[in-house]
């Protein structure tokens, strides 16, 4: 199979089509479906269709009208992805949004805006996130430095903790920028279910699950644990059921 | 229509079969239970996850009973009828349980056939085994072949096989009819459907057989 490269520097357009490596520095344009072993984007790139990419890079904004399927990907700046975002493994810094997520190993650091469901093997971040649906993973870790919202959280290990950052430092200095000082350190999610939950700074209408720790700065409807329970002081919980 | 089915919430269900929520969570990721399961319902404690009882303590039994012989993404093409294998060439349709002897008056060629050609067989198969002439099977088959697409999903889809009475100049024709839709199906009142069959539980029937049967 004849391997196409492209490359464009400054201004520039690509036809969609199957590529081997294809490069954007400065503007960059895809008009139509494009699936390429590697695609690198700096500076601002849009895709006009679906992406499909080995290993996937872009730093500055980039957009994809479509959906973005990658094997391996890194996303530092702004990434929008207005349909379906599936990924093997993917590390996020700065603001990204899509549809939906699906894949296997998602990190992220800064803000995460998704309208329906993310559902992946382990998702790990620090910042906020806003998902409309239901958080799935294996292992949820975040480490919350801004509002979080989602509908429902469910799987093995859901660990939530509040941010103990001291603004300082550069990725406290970045984040403080894409998040604001101001928004409080929270999540609220409707309900959540694991094997093992521990909580911060959670307000939640229904948790459920095998062990919990309830910690600081919670507020839970009801709890209903199968193995243990430990609320902190200063937690509050309403109902508590075993069994 | 079918009868209401049965529905159990989540928490029923994972006390039943002893599965955690890690298991329930991973296998909805994987596609192994279906996204049209999960079923939100209000209760006196705000929205509840149920689901269809019969169906998903079925399907998990399925499951714990075969993921040790297969890794899991191996266990959604067995199982998920959402996650069709893109191109099962399958050379002996009449090895295959759900199709079996009674198939081979449906065959129209030899030689491989698509896993949407194999769940169409299994339904004339059926049919012919609940009392259906071989003619009027044949037609089953060929509106089930054209429903490649809806296969996919099938929960909820049905394929029937009936007649109808046509008057002609004084004559009194039957004339076979098949469809394949999604309920509640409403026809007219000189239809008489002779079999109904449930199209999600057909390729099911068909995906365990080819998992279990093309291993020998």
């Amino acid at each position: 199979m004849g391997e196409r490269n492209v490359t464009v520097s400054g201004a520039g357009r690509i036809e969609g089509g199957t590529y081997g490596t294809v490069r954007i520095a400065g503007a960059g344009r895809v008009v139509g479906d494009l699936v390429a072993e590697e695609f690198k984007a700096a500076g601002s790139a849009k895709v006009e269709g679906n992406l499909k990419a080995q290993r996937f890079e872009a730093a500055g904004s980039f957009k994809c009208e479509g959906d973005l399927e990658v094997e391996e990907g890194e996303a530092a700046g702004s990434l929008k992805v207005e349909g379906h975002l599936h990924a093997k493994e993917l590390k996020l810094a700065g603001s990204a949004r899509a549809k939906s997520i699906r894949g296997g190993y998602l990190r992220a650091g800064g803000s995460l805006g998704v309208e329906e469901n993310v559902e992946v093997e382990t998702f790990r971040l620090i910042g906020a996130f806003e998902i409309g649906g239901l958080l799935s993973a294996d292992r949820v870790e975040v480490e919350l430095e801004g509002r979080a919202r989602a509908q429902e959280i469910g799987g093995e290990k859901i660990l939530i903790r509040a941010g103990q950052r001291s603004l300082g430092g550069f990725l406290s200095t970045a984040l403080g920028l894409i998040l604001g000082h101001a928004s409080p350190k929270e999540l609220v999610a409707e309900i959540i279910e694991g094997d093992e939950i521990e909580l911060e700074a959670t307000q939640a209408r229904l948790v459920r699950g095998g062990r919990i720790k309830i910690g600081p700065g919670c507020r839970i409807e009801r709890v209903e644990y199968t193995d243990s329970l430990e609320v902190a002081p200063g937690a509050q919980v309403k109902e508590e059921v075993k069994g | 229509m079918e009868p209401q089915e049965e529905l159990i919430p989540k928490k029923e269900v994972l006390r039943l079969t002893g599965i955690s929520y890690g298991q329930l969570y991973r296998w909805k990721r994987l596609g192994l239970i279906p996204e049209a399961w999960f079923i939100r319902r209000s209760t006196f404690t705000g929205q509840e996850t149920f689901f269809p009882k019969e169906k998903i303590l079925k399907r998990i039994q399925d499951i714990l009973r075969l993921k040790d012989e297969h890794p899991l993404e191996e266990l959604v093409r067995l199982l998920s009828p959402e996650v069709v294998p893109a191109e099962v060439a399958y050379p002996d349709p009449l090895a295959l349980s759900p199709i079996g002897p009674e198939g081979e008056a449906l065959l129209w060629k030899s030689g491989g056939h698509s896993f949407t050609e194999l769940v169409a067989l299994a339904c004339g198969a059926e049919a012919i085994r609940r009392g259906a002439h071989p003619a009027e099977a044949r037609l089953l088959v060929r509106v089930v072949c054209q429903a490649e697409e809806a296969l996919r999903a099938p929960t909820g889809l049905f394929a029937l096989l009936g007649e109808k009475n046509v008057e002609r100049e004084g004559f009194l024709f039957k004339a076979p009819l098949a469809l394949v839709g999604r309920e509640p199906l409403i026809l007219d009142p000189e239809c008489r459907v002779k079999v109904r069959l449930d199209l999600e539980r057909v390729v099911e029937g068909v995906k365990l057989a080819l998992g279990g049967e093309g291993r020998g």
